[in-house]
């Protein structure tokens, strides 16, 4: 019973990074109509960044993590207004080849920067772990969890609430009614990408600090993306959040219970199978709401 | 055209198809490899093309076809001591198989969500073969896989080149069959337009399911010429990297032609090895590279030629490269 609770605990820990990177794809997919490879390159840029301006630069670690976020961001409108711009009315084929071509520049030269070597984001939290009632957590993963949950939660009253929310949510709907309602669309998708590129270097930015930084953290990363996205049907919000938080948690469990050589495959049997029975996805009745 | 400018284009096209088929005779052994190599990635590109260019689908999980036939011809030549031919055809019915069992639930699907579908897939065919070690041979993979041989003729330098060039030209001619059959008028009506496609009563599911088990085929018998080829077949054959070489290959040529796929895949085969590009800054070049091309012409090489050709004077064969 214990273990199952803290097999649980570790799930959600993770599960909710994923939930943040995938909400970032779902928002960039719903908007824009784009697969982003990219995206997990942006994950592994928000560890990355993170480690250098820690490790080398010697900021605090939450500044850096701040720092990181907003350079991404950054990245990632510079990536919409040269690469993506130019070919919005292209098929979905071109768009992503395009993403593509942006997923393998950066990767790459991560690489070569990095030779790539792990490393370790050098950690602000104390390394005995907390416990409560026999769980127990290192502060760090437990940091993690609070900030995703609390960032899914800002996310949301983002959508709803602010102005660039709502336009966000009507070009989500309908691109030409939304356009036609005075709605500036360029602008809104040129944010859209930098604010899911910024998602998911926080996502990033989280998984470095629970685990390890490496360039090719953003390959792993984008296929727990598009699993995520895929389980709780594309473009759904609140689908890609109970879907992120599920994913980690089975995960969990299945290295725990049954293998852990096996816990990376748990996710696309799950795909195959959310796809034979409810080809919505999961939490998919209402597809092209917000 | 007049009847003596017909026949010399004929002729002219005899001279170019022998040039091709016993020039590398002469060649040396590395130039040689890299051409057997495009002409095999050509194949490969060539089978996403179906699903990809004629039905057009972004189709970026074919390595799914061509790894499991690099795995089955591997494993049935090193475990099992069968035929270079039996091996391959082995390949290719796991590969059509595979494509009979998944084409029906990816297909449900269209667009980015197809898209990422297909990747997920491929990703975990990759994670299965890592870590079944007995079978697969875990990370490390099967090497030593022999070349092979066919009627008692070793399958080696220019002879697997003559066998190379003669897949490719059976895929070629099955593309260009499909294209202007009833087939390959319903994948196009369904690209340009599902819903009216439809409407006039073509069962596009089912068209579009054909396609994917055709390419699945032809995928499959890459896949298991690649691995005799290069006599080793690791986890890597499943690999994002190898399902999108076949995506570039074809969108730079240009989809939905017979050539496009040909001249794109032997463009991105050839071009890394003589531009003798710096080996570490090779892929980040690459990428620049893509992006300068689908945003300068999207459509692809073959059309934009073609387009050039049709804004010059007319000709009545528009359709197809």
């Amino acid at each position: 019973m214990e273990q199952l609770a803290q097999q649980l605990a570790n799930g959600i820990v993770i599960g909710g990074i994923y939930a943040l990177a995938a909400l970032g794809l779902t928002l960039i997919y719903g908007i824009m109509d784009i697969v982003n490879i990219a995206h997990g390159e942006l994950f592994m840029l928000g560890a990355l960044i993170t480690y250098y301006l820690t490790e080398n630069l010697g900021l605090s670690f939450f500044v850096a993590v701040v720092l990181s976020i907003g350079m991404v961001a950054l990245l990632g409108a510079l990536i919409e207004r040269l690469a993506l711009r130019p070919i919005r009315t292209a098929p979905i084929v071109v768009t992503t080849l395009a993403t593509l071509g942006v997923s393998l520049i950066l990767q790459n030269v991560c690489l070569i920067m990095t030779s790539g070597v792990p490393r370790f984001i050098p950690s602000p939290f104390p390394e005995t772990p907390l416990s409560f009632g026999g769980i127990s957590l290192a502060p760090a993963r437990l940091f993690a969890a609070a900030v995703a949950l609390v960032c899914i939660l800002g996310v949301h009253l983002f959508l709803h609430r602010t102005k660039m929310g709502n336009a966000m949510r009507a070009a989500f709907q309908d691109k030409d009614a939304s356009w036609l309602a005075g709605i500036n669309v360029g602008a809104t998708y040129m944010f859209s990408y930098a604010f899911g590129a910024a998602l998911a270097a926080l996502g990033g930015a989280l998984m470095g600090v629970v685990a390890y930084v490496d360039p090719m953290m953003g390959a792993k990363g984008l296929m727990k993306c598009f699993v995520v996205v895929t389980i709780g049907g594309m473009g759904n919000f609140m689908g890609a959040i109970f879907s992120g938080l599920l994913l980690g948690v089975i995960e969990a469990l299945a290295a725990g219970y049954v293998s852990s050589l096996y816990k990376d495959v748990i996710g696309f049997v799950m795909v195959v199978l959310v796809l034979l029975f409810l080809p919505q996805g999961l939490f998919g009745r209402r597809e092209r709401r917000a | 055209m007049s009847r003596r400018a017909v026949r010399g284009r004929y002729i002219a096209y005899a001279c170019l198809l022998a040039a091709v088929v016993i020039g590398p005779k002469w060649l040396g052994p590395y130039d040689r490899h890299v051409l057997v190599l495009g002409v095999l990635n050509s194949v490969f590109a060539l089978s996403v093309n179906f699903t990809l260019g004629y039905v057009g689908q972004p189709n970026f999980g074919q390595a799914l076809f061509f790894g499991l036939g690099a795995y089955t011809s591997a494993i049935l030549t090193l475990r099992y001591g069968v035929s270079f031919v039996t091996s391959v055809a082995a390949a290719a019915l796991v590969a059509t198989v595979a494509g009979i069992a998944f084409g029906p639930v990816v297909l449900r699907l269209r667009g980015a969500y197809f898209c990422m579908v297909t990747i997920a897939l491929t990703q975990a065919f990759m994670l299965v073969s890592q870590n079944l070690v007995d079978l697969t041979g875990g990370p490390m993979g099967l090497p030593g896989i022999p070349r092979g041989e066919i009627l008692g003729l070793r399958l080696e330098g220019y002879n697997f080149w003559l066998l190379a060039l003669l897949v490719l030209a059976v895929t070629l001619l099955a593309t260009w069959r499909f294209q202007h059959s009833v087939v390959g008028r319903a994948w196009i009506g369904m690209r340009e337009s599902e819903t009216l496609a439809r409407s006039v009563g073509i069962d596009t599911y089912s068209y579009a399911v054909l396609a994917y088990v055709i390419g699945a085929f032809f995928a499959g018998v890459a896949g298991g010429l690649h691995a005799h080829y290069t006599s080793l077949v690791d986890p890597n054959v499943f690999g994002f990297s190898w399902s999108s070489l076949a995506v570039v290959a074809t969108v730079l040529g240009g989809g939905g032609t017979v050539w496009g796929p040909v001249c794109g895949a032997m463009a991105i085969t050839l071009l890394p090895e003589y531009l003798r590009l710096a080996e570490m800054w090779r892929l980040p070049i690459f990428g620049l590279f893509l992006i300068a091309v689908v945003v300068g012409m999207p459509e692809g090489l073959i059309p934009v030629l073609m387009k050039r050709r049709l804004k010059a004077g007319p000709r009545f064969s528009s359709q197809g490269g």
